[in-house]
C-alpha cells in the first residue's frame, strides 16, 4: 500500500514525495484546504505534511531581494521585521480573516488558494515578485504578474503537477507600498496594491478579488508615470489620482454576474486606486 | 437578590469546557446519523434506492418515509411537514432519507450512496406568486391571512372642514435571517428496553417535541422520554422535530444509540430562520403631524411548511402600525407557502420586520411635514389607556414617549466623524407582544424543595443560554435568603412551561418559582414569628438574617430551617387570559406588550459604501430590571443581531454575524422600570423588544447620512454608495 | 462522553488511512487507522475523548474549536491532524489546570460573556494564548485576538471586557514581556471602517 501521509524533513524530500504521487496534496496551514475536505468537496488520497520542513519557514534578503519561505504564516508576515522588508504584504496579512487563520494560513497556501485571490497575489504582482516552484528537476521561477488573470484558476497556471511552492523572491523597493481592501458585500472583497519606486516613473498597480488572478493595470501605470515630475517624483495635477482610478477600473473590468454588481466593483476599484495614489503621493 | 447581578450557576462548567451539549454526548455502541437532503427546491421523488448505502462498510441502517407510519408529519401549529419527504420535496435541503453507521465518515459515505431519483418541478420562490400559483401542499398556499380593519377614516375635522392629508408611501423588504445558533441542531437517541426511545435534545419545546415525535413514530407518548440537554444558543427556533424523530427511528431500528449533529451548511439550509417580508405601506397624517391612517399589505415568506407562521402573523398584526395611535388602520398580512426553507421564530418575530417599514414611513412623513422625526413620533405615541389597532386597550405601562425622549436626549457620541465619512443619526421605536398570544392560556409550574437549608428548584422551563437559571436563583435568594439554589430541569416530568423567548420564563416560570418559594417562607417563618408574637409578614429575610420591621428581632436565617426536615411546595403561574383575533384582526390577543427605543449613529464612507456603527443608544421598557448584568447582555446580543440583519446577514452572505469591530457597546439611556401589573416583580422579558427597533434605526441613520431611500435590508456597500 | 470505543469500520482502499502520534496536553497519543482527511477537532473529540473544543462550523469561522498549537490559538477544524508532526497541542481540558486560566474563566463569567457557553472554551483558549504573549494587551490587540469568536448570545463586548479584567488582575504576578512583540496597528487601509 502506498504511504498516505508523508512528513518530509527537507525540501528535497518534499518534492520527491510529490513527484512520486502527483495526486498527493501538500498541506502547510490547512486553512484553505480543510474547509473543502470537511465539506467533502475534496477527498485527498494522500497528504504531504510540510510541518517539519524548516526551509519553508526561512526568510532573508540578498542582492536587493527578500526571500520569503512559502511556509511563513500571515501572523509572521505581519511582524515588524518582515513588515519592514515588504510593507504591502504585511498590510495584506493584517487584514486576513481571523486570528486563528492568521496564525495558521501560509503565504504559499494563499498563493494557491481557491476562489478569487485577494490577499497576497495582488501584492506580489505589483511588486513583480517571482514564485519559486520546485520539482525534482529543479526550480522554476514564475512571475504572477505575467500570468493570464482572467482565464481560470491561477494555481493551475502557476504550478505544474508535482511541483511545490517553496517561497517568493520579492524585489526590495525604497519607494512607497500601499494596500487597500474594500468589502463589496456577500463576504467578497476587492484589494489593490500600489507600488511606486525606486526610480521616478516606476509605478505598479495590481487588483485582487476581481478575477481568478491578480490583474495589473499596465496602461494606467504608464499613464501615471507620465504624469510624474521627473525631478520631484510628484504628480503634475491634483486630479491625476482620480483619473488614474478611472483608468485602472476601465482596464481591470472586475467580473460579477449582475450588471449592477459589476458597476459597483468598477467604482470600488476606481476609489481604491485613487486613494492608494493619494496616500502614496500625498494630496 | 433581585436587582443585583448574580453569577450563572452553569458558568463555571461552561468556562471550563465541562458543560455537555448534545454533540458532546456519547453512548456505548453509538451510531452516527447523516441525513440525505434534497438538492432540488421542488421535485417529485420517483424512487429511493438504499441498496448501495447498505454496501458501504459500517452502515447499519437506512430509513425513508416508507419506514414511518403513513402521513407522519409534524408542525408547531399544523402538522403539515413530513418527517422524511414523502413523494415530493418542497425545499432544497429537505430530508429524504437517513443513514446510521459506525462512524461519521461511514454515515456520510452511506448518505452519499443513497440513490434518490427526482423529477424536478417548477419551484415557487417568490411569495407573491403563492396566491395565483398551484398549491404546493394539499393545505394550500396561504398559511394565514388577517385582514385587520380598525376605526374609521378621518375625513373632516370637528368643525366640518375637510382634513388636509399628507400621504407617504413605501415598499419595503426584509430578508430571511439565519438563526446562527452557535451549536447546530443535534439529537441523541437511546433505545429503551420497553421498546420505547430516550431522546436527548437541546430543544426549547420538550413537551411539544415529545408528543410530536411519539405521534410520528406511532408510539404512545409514555414510551418516548425526552431529556433536554445543554443548548448551544437559541435565537428562537432550535432542534427540528423531524431530525429528532429520525434519530429515534434509527435507534429503534438498529437497537443502538444513534446521534446526529448537523453541519453548518445543513443547518443553513434546514430552515428555522426569521421570515423574509415584503411590505407596502401608506401613511396619512394631518398637517399637524397627527396620524390619520395606516394602510399596509404585508407578505411573509413562510417557506415550504407552516411552522410557527400563523402565530408570527398574529404577533405582527398588532405591531404593524407601530407604537402609535392610529384612528384608522387597514392592514392585510399574509404568511404564504413557497419552495424556500421553512421559516421559524427568531427574536422579535414579526415585529422586527414591520418596525423597519413603519419607522421608515414615520421618517418619510416627518420629512414631508418638515417636522423633527422625534417630535412626530412623540405626538403620536401610544400611552397607557390608548388602543392598539387590534382594538386592545393597553392597561399596563406604555413608556413609548419616555423611551424615545431618553434616547433623543442622551449625549451624542463624543468622537467627531472620521475624516471623509458622512455621519447620520436615526431613531426608531418598536413594540413587541410578550408571552403566548391569542388565547394560548400558558402557564408554568415549579417545585421548590428545602432540605436542611439546601434549596432545589425543579421547573419545566428550558435554559438555552438566555440565563433564566440565574433568575431562578435570584428569586429564591430574594424570598428565602438562600443564594445558591440548585436549579434542575424537569424535562417532560412537569407540565410544559412553553418555549423560551417572548419573555415567557421571566414572567411565568419566575412567577411559579416565586409562588412556591413564598409558600415555604410562609410555612417556615410563621413558627419563628409566632415565637415572638408576630406574623411572618412583619419579618424580612435579607443577607442571611431574619429581621423584624422594628429591628427588635435579628436572627440568623438558619433558625427557619432548624426544626424542619424537608419541605416541598409547588407553584404555578398563569398568563393573563387572551382571546383569538377575529376576522378583522380585533381582540384582546396580547397578554402584555413591551416597548423599546433606539438611536443609532453611523459614519459612512460614501465612496465605498462601508458603514461603521459609531453609537447605539437604547431605552428599554423592562418593568423591573431583575439582574443588571444579565439585562445588559440581553440588550447587547439583541443589538448585535439587529446590526447583523441590517448590514451583513442575508441568504447570500450565508453566515456573517458581526464581530468585535462591527458593533459598539450599547449605551443604555434608560431602563424604564414601571412595573407590569401581574408580572412577578413587575418584570418583562427584554431580548425580543430590544432587537425590534435596531435595524430600523440603523437604516434611518444611513438614510440621514446619504439621503438615499434604502427600502431593503441588508444595506450592502453598493446600496449605500453616494456618487 | 466521547471515547475511543469504536474502531474505524471503513478501512479498505476507498478510504486512505494512517496511524500517527499526536502530542496532546503533554502526552503522546497514538491515533490508529484514521482517515487522513480527519481534522484535528474530530480527532480530539471523537478519538481522544476531549470534547471541550466544540464543532460549530467546520469552516474556521465560528472559533468554537480553538485550541493552542505551540502556544498559539488556532482553529482545530482547519488542521489536518495527521500532518501536525510533533507540534504541541493544548486543549481547554489541560489549560483548565493552570491558575492563569482560572483568572480568565472568572473574568468571562463576571463580564457576562458566558451565556449559552458554546463559544466559551474557544474564547478561553484564545485569551490565554494572548495573555501569555502580551501581559497588557491594548484594545486593538484584544479585538484582533477575538476577531475569530463571534458570539450570538452576548455580543462581542462582554468578552472584550473580560480580557481587560483578567489582564488587570494578572499583571502584578508577571514580568512584562511586551517588548518582544509587535503591537499591530489597526487596519487603516480601505477607507473608513
Amino acid at each position: 500500500m502506498d504511504a498516505t501521509i508523508l512528513m518530509p524533513l527537507s525540501l528535497d524530500e518534499a518534492v520527491d514525495a510529490l513527484a512520486r504521487d502527483p495526486r498527493a496534496l501538500p498541506v502547510a496551514g490547512g486553512t484553505d484546504l480543510m474547509p473543502r475536505v470537511n465539506a467533502e468537496l475534496v477527498r485527498p488520497s494522500a497528504l504531504v505534511g510540510l510541518a517539519k520542513v524548516a526551509d519553508l519557514r526561512r526568510w532573508g534578503y540578498e542582492d536587493g531581494f527578500a526571500m520569503l519561505g512559502a511556509g511563513l504564516t500571515w501572523a509572521r508576515l505581519a511582524d515588524a521585521d518582515l513588515a519592514a522588508l515588504v510593507p504591502a504584504l504585511a498590510a495584506a496579512a493584517n487584514e486576513v480573516g481571523t486570528a486563528q487563520v492568521r496564525a495558521m494560513g501560509t503565504l504559499g497556501g494563499n498563493i494557491l488558494a481557491s476562489g478569487r485571490p485577494a490577499d497576497s497575489l495582488p501584492v506580489l504582482a505589483a511588486l513583480e515578485a517571482t514564485v519559486s516552484c520546485r520539482s525534482p528537476g529543479g526550480v522554476r521561477e514564475v512571475a504572477p504578474h505575467l500570468l493570464e488573470p482572467r482565464s481560470g484558476p491561477i494555481a493551475e497556471q502557476l504550478l505544474r503537477p508535482g511541483e511545490l511552492i517553496t517561497g517568493v523572491r520579492v524585489p526590495l523597493l525604497r519607494g512607497v507600498q500601499e494596500f487597500v481592501k474594500a468589502p463589496v458585500g456577500a463576504g467578497r472583497y476587492l484589494t489593490l496594491a500600489l507600488v511606486a519606486g525606486p526610480v521616478v516613473g516606476d509605478v505598479r498597480c495590481a487588483v485582487g478579488g476581481a478575477h481568478p488572478g491578480p490583474v495589473r493595470a499596465f496602461e494606467a501605470e504608464r499613464w501615471l508615470a507620465g504624469r510624474m515630475d521627473a525631478r520631484s517624483g510628484r504628480l503634475s495635477d491634483a486630479r491625476d489620482a482620480a483619473d488614474f482610478g478611472r483608468l485602472v477600473a476601465d482596464e481591470v473590468r472586475p467580473e460579477a454576474e449582475q450588471r449592477a454588481a459589476r458597476a459597483h466593483l468598477r467604482h470600488v476599484v476606481a476609489v481604491c486606486a485613487r486613494r492608494a495614489v493619494q496616500r502614496a503621493f500625498g494630496g | 437578590m433581585i436587582g443585583e447581578s448574580t453569577p450563572r450557576p452553569d458558568g463555571d462548567a461552561k468556562a471550563r469546557g465541562r458543560f455537555s451539549y448534545t454533540g458532546d454526548l456519547w453512548a456505548p455502541g453509538l451510531l452516527w446519523c447523516v441525513l440525505v437532503r434534497s438538492p432540488h427546491r421542488h421535485a417529485r421523488i420517483l424512487g429511493v434506492d438504499a441498496g448501495a448505502a447498505y454496501a458501504v462498510p459500517g452502515v447499519r441502517g437506512v430509513v425513508t418515509a416508507a419506514d414511518l407510519p403513513a402521513g407522519a408529519c409534524h408542525g408547531a401549529i399544523v402538522a403539515d411537514r413530513p418527517v422524511l419527504a414523502d413523494g415530493v420535496v418542497r425545499f432544497a435541503g429537505e430530508a429524504v432519507a437517513a443513514v446510521a453507521a459506525e462512524t461519521l465518515q461511514a454515515a456520510r459515505a452511506g448518505a452519499a450512496a443513497v440513490l434518490v431519483s427526482y423529477q424536478p418541478l417548477e419551484p415557487a420562490v417568490d411569495p407573491e406568486h403563492a396566491f395565483a400559483g398551484p398549491p404546493l401542499h394539499p393545505d394550500g398556499n396561504v398559511l394565514r391571512h388577517i385582514a385587520l380593519r380598525h376605526g374609521r377614516p378621518v375625513r373632516v375635522r370637528r368643525d366640518g372642514t375637510p382634513v388636509e392629508e399628507v400621504v407617504v408611501e413605501g415598499l419595503y423588504e426584509v430578508p430571511a435571517q439565519y438563526q446562527a445558533n452557535p451549536a447546530t441542531d443535534a439529537a441523541l437517541a437511546l433505545p429503551s428496553p420497553d421498546g420505547g426511545v430516550e431522546l436527548h435534545v437541546a430543544t426549547p419545546y420538550p413537551h411539544a417535541d415529545r408528543d410530536q415525535v411519539a405521534e410520528c413514530l406511532g408510539l404512545p407518548a409514555g414510551m418516548v422520554r425526552l431529556m433536554p440537554t445543554g443548548a448551544g444558543g437559541s435565537g428562537g427556533s432550535r432542534e427540528d422535530v423531524g431530525l429528532t424523530t429520525v434519530v429515534g427511528l434509527l435507534a429503534l431500528r438498529t437497537g443502538r444509540p444513534v446521534k446526529a449533529v448537523l453541519d453548518r451548511d445543513e443547518s443553513l439550509r434546514a430552515g428555522g430562520h426569521r421570515h423574509a417580508a415584503r411590505m407596502k405601506y401608506t401613511h396619512r397624517a394631518d398637517r399637524d403631524g397627527r396620524l390619520l391612517a395606516v394602510e399596509a399589505q404585508i407578505i411573509l415568506d413562510g417557506g415550504a411548511y407552516a411552522g410557527v407562521s400563523p402565530e408570527v402573523i398574529g404577533r405582527l398584526i398588532g405591531c404593524a402600525a407601530g407604537p402609535y395611535m392610529v384612528p384608522y388602520a387597514a392592514v392585510d398580512a399574509w404568511a404564504v407557502r413557497t419552495n424556500n426553507a421553512p421559516a421559524g421564530a427568531m427574536r422579535g418575530p414579526g415585529a422586527v420586520q414591520v418596525c423597519f417599514a413603519h419607522e421608515a414611513q414615520m421618517d418619510k412623513l416627518a420629512d414631508a411635514l418638515g417636522m423633527d422625526p422625534v417630535e412626530l413620533r412623540l405626538r403620536n405615541a401610544l400611552s397607557t389607556g390608548t388602543m392598539l389597532t387590534t382594538g386592545q386597550v393597553l392597561d399596563g405601562p406604555v413608556p413609548v414617549g419616555a423611551a424615545l425622549r431618553a434616547v433623543a436626549e442622551a449625549a451624542p457620541p463624543a468622537a467627531p466623524p472620521a475624516p471623509g465619512t458622512l455621519r447620520g443619526t436615526g431613531y426608531a421605536v418598536g413594540l413587541m407582544p410578550l408571552l403566548g398570544i391569542e388565547g394560548a392560556d400558558e402557564s408554568s409550574t415549579a417545585t421548590v424543595r428545602l432540605d436542611g437549608g439546601v434549596v432545589t428548584v425543579t421547573c419545566a422551563a428550558v435554559e438555552v443560554g438566555q440565563g433564566f437559571v440565574t433568575l431562578v436563583r435570584q428569586i429564591v435568594d430574594e424570598v428565602l435568603g438562600v443564594p445558591d439554589a440548585i436549579v434542575l430541569q424537569a424535562g417532560t416530568a412537569l407540565p410544559t412551561a412553553g418555549a423560551p423567548g417572548v419573555g415567557r420564563h421571566t414572567w411565568l416560570t419566575a412567577g411559579a418559582v416565586e409562588q412556591a418559594a413564598r409558600e415555604i417562607r410562609e410555612r417556615l417563618l410563621a413558627p419563628v414569628a409566632a415565637r415572638y408574637g408576630m406574623t411572618a409578614r412583619l419579618l424580612d429575610v435579607r443577607d442571611g438574617r431574619i429581621r423584624s420591621y422594628d429591628g427588635l428581632i435579628d436572627l440568623p436565617v438558619d433558625v427557619m430551617y432548624e426544626d424542619t426536615a424537608t419541605v416541598t411546595t409547588a407553584g404555578a403561574c398563569r398568563a393573563p387570559s387572551t382571546e383569538p383575533l377575529d376576522d378583522a384582526g380585533q381582540g384582546n390577543a396580547y397578554p402584555a406588550v413591551a416597548f423599546s427605543a433606539c438611536r443609532v449613529v453611523v459614519d459612512l464612507d460614501p465612496e465605498l459604501g462601508t458603514i461603521r456603527v459609531v453609537d447605539v443608544t437604547g431605552a428599554y421598557d423592562a418593568g423591573r430590571v431583575l439582574d443588571p448584568a444579565q439585562a445588559r447582555v440581553r440588550v447587547e446580543s439583541s443589538v448585535a443581531m439587529g446590526v447583523g440583519l441590517a448590514l451583513t446577514e442575508d441568504a447570500e452572505s450565508v453566515w456573517a454575524p458581526p464581530g468585535p469591530w462591527d458593533v459598539p457597546q450599547v449605551r443604555v439611556a434608560a431602563w424604564i422600570e414601571e412595573p407590569q401589573p401581574g408580572a412577578p416583580f413587575g418584570a418583562k422579558g427584554l431580548g425580543d423588544a430590544a432587537i425590534v427597533p435596531v435595524p430600523a434605526a440603523l437604516a434611518a441613520a444611513v438614510r440621514n447620512a446619504t439621503g438615499l431611500e434604502l427600502p431593503r435590508l441588508p444595506m450592502r456597500p453598493r446600496d449605500v454608495v453616494v456618487d | 462522553m466521547s471515547g475511543p470505543g469504536f474502531g474505524d469500520a471503513l478501512g479498505g482502499d476507498a478510504t486512505p488511512t494512517t496511524s500517527y502520534v499526536l502530542r496532546v496536553n503533554g502526552e503522546a497519543r497514538l491515533i490508529e487507522n484514521a482517515w487522513i482527511g480527519e481534522n484535528l477537532l474530530y480527532v480530539l473529540r471523537e478519538r481522544l475523548g476531549l470534547p471541550g473544543a466544540k464543532d460549530g462550523c467546520g469552516q474556521g469561522v465560528c472559533g468554537t474549536c480553538t485550541v493552542q498549537l505551540d502556544g498559539v490559538a488556532v482553529a482545530a477544524c482547519l488542521i489536518a491532524a495527521a500532518t501536525l508532526g510533533d507540534r504541541e497541542i493544548r486543549t481547554i481540558e489541560d489549560l483548565d489546570n493552570d491558575p492563569e486560566t482560572a483568572d480568565v474563566q472568572r473574568a468571562l463569567i463576571e463580564a457576562g460573556a458566558v451565556q449559552c457557553g458554546f463559544c466559551v472554551p474557544g474564547v478561553v483558549t484564545s485569551v490565554c494564548a494572548l495573555l501569555a504573549r502580551v501581559a497588557e494587551p491594548s484594545e486593538v490587540e484584544i479585538r484582533r485576538a477575538l476577531d475569530g469568536h463571534p458570539c450570538r448570545c452576548a455580543g462581542p463586548h462582554p468578552m472584550v471586557d473580560a480580557v481587560r479584567i483578567a489582564a488587570r488582575r494578572r499583571v502584578p504576578r508577571q514580568t512584562h514581556s511586551t517588548m518582544m512583540f509587535n503591537v499591530i496597528a489597526p487596519p487603516t487601509s480601505g477607507g473608513a471602517e
